[in-house]
């Protein structure tokens, strides 16, 4: 009897090795294209991204002997390949310069959450890890990214157009609907301000609104998983500063919507993500990856149903 | 024995998972924001006109208005009518903690509201200021003189 169990499992470990041996000729492949417009910030500041993001977000990948054993160097061509789609370090300098800014206060923001460096990542290359102290240099070296308001007169006179050509206007004549179904609703200004954000990092500010359903869910303590038919419109404005150092709504620039229905928008974490920009409402869906962005760019609060507000009770 | 042992068992999980489960549910109402219940009916049924911060004070406000306040605001009526309501709110700022780069609102720091009565041919602004709960009368006729300038001094903020 004993023999016979034995010998299966020899046979078992011998199969497994064997399928070991014959997934080491599927490889994938690694390449190293050139690179053309490698980042430039402070040395201290790209030690830390060379150590903790370099391997999947640049064209200097280092590839260590057990990254390349199959199936794990599957996962990590898949990461590389992602990471570079994501943002690429060695084509940075390429990116209009308003990109830069906003790309890096989201990568701070993805190191300080513990989004990244990916776990599975850090746990095979434990010198990726970010330190307290590497944390602390991303962030002051991000802070001198804020924006620096001053009264700006063209700025303002911008707004005043806007408003004008606003107050003139007989409302937009039909609704504009993005591809994924979700639909400029104009009823977002009868419902309830569910929060602000004064967001220094890009000199721009919100008010969210919340329609029946989320007003009622907050109510409930409901919002870890907002129930469907939530609606959540997220209006945002430039800064404008005024001659005291107040600050105001400027330009309007986009309208952003978050609706949750668990079964249409399954694929995209049950809520449907529609962002509709100028005065005039184009919907911003000519990017087929549009969702994955939204998605990506809200890991952070991935475990509060995907929403970055604090609903405020009101 | 072994039944009760049992439902001690059954009774010690439910208790585990429970505690596991409130625990686990992440506070993410504002709270310190959250308006008191009274200043709640100062805001109820008005829409956004507005919002502001004061970088100095390190305060973030958000102006309401009923739809005459709307129109008033938008420079559409020539001059005040009875009839408008304005609530402004006031919060302390807070950094954002699911953002670094950003602030939300803090405390909840003051609640005024602006009612403009007609009587007669005139009109009559009646102003009350409202911090936390309570309502607090201003005896300083400059001081409410200047809340109620800046409150009409307000422009919608651009929303089509």
């Amino acid at each position: 009897m004993k023999v016979i169990i034995k010998k299966k499992i020899y046979r078992v470990i011998s199969f497994l090795v064997l399928v070991v041996v014959i997934v080491q000729f599927i490889q994938p492949r690694f390449e190293n294209p050139r690179v053309t417009g490698d980042i430039t910030a402070p040395a201290e500041v790209k030690t830390i991204l060379k150590r903790a993001c370099f391997d999947c977000h640049s064209n200097e990948t280092k590839l260590v002997w057990f990254d390349r054993i199959s199936p794990v160097s599957w996962m990590v061509a898949k990461d590389i390949r992602d990471g570079r789609n994501a943002f690429n370090f060695s084509a940075w300098n390429n990116l209009p310069a308003a990109q830069q800014k906003d790309k890096f206060w989201e990568i701070v923001n993805h190191a300080l959450s513990g989004v990244m460096p990916l776990k599975e990542y850090t746990m095979m290359h434990p010198s990726a890890k970010l330190s307290e102290s590497d944390l602390a240099v991303l962030k002051n070296y991000v802070s001198g990214m804020a924006y620096t308001e001053t009264y700006d007169s063209s700025k303002a006179t911008e707004e005043s157009a806007q408003f004008n050509q606003w107050q003139k206007g007989n409302g937009i004549q039909f609704i504009p609907v993005a591809s994924n179904g979700v639909a400029y609703d104009p009823d977002y200004k009868n419902w309830q301000a569910i929060s602000t954000t004064d967001a220094f990092s890009n000199g721009t500010m919100r008010v969210i609104f919340g329609n029946a359903v989320a007003i009622r869910a907050i109510k409930e303590k409901n919002t870890r998983h907002w129930p469907d038919g939530t609606v959540l419109a997220k209006v945002q404005w430039d800064q404008l500063a005024d001659h005291e150092g107040n600050i105001h709504t400027g330009k309007f620039n986009q309208i952003e919507y978050m609706v949750k229905d668990e079964k249409k928008y399954a694929s995209t974490e049950g809520w449907g993500w529609a962002r509709f920009k100028t005065p005039d409402l184009v919907p911003d869906d000519k990017d087929a990856m549009f969702a994955t962005k939204c998605i990506n760019c809200h890991r952070p609060v991935k475990d509060l149903d995907n929403v970055f507000t604090f609903p405020i009770e009101q | 024995m072994k039944n009760r042992t049992h439902k001690a068992c059954v009774v010690f999980c439910l208790l585990i998972y429970s505690c596991n489960n409130n625990t686990r549910l992440p506070g993410n109402i504002n709270t310190r924001a959250s308006l008191p219940d009274s200043i709640q009916l100062t805001v109820s049924g008005l829409k956004v006109l507005t919002t502001f911060i004061n970088r100095k004070a390190g305060t973030t406000s958000v102006l309401y208005g009923n739809p005459l306040a709307l129109r008033e605001a938008a420079g559409l009526n020539k001059e005040v009518v009875g009839g408008e309501i304005f609530t402004l709110v006031t919060w302390k700022q807070q950094p954002d903690t699911h953002w670094f780069g950003a602030q939300i609102p803090g405390d909840f720091l003051s609640a005024e509201q602006l009612k403009t009565d007609s009587a007669g041919q005139a009109v009559v602004l009646n102003y009350r200021r409202y911090e936390g709960n309570r309502f607090v009368p201003d005896s300083d006729t400059l001081y409410k003189s200047g809340r109620i300038r800046f409150i009409l001094a307000q422009r919608p903020s651009v929303m089509p």
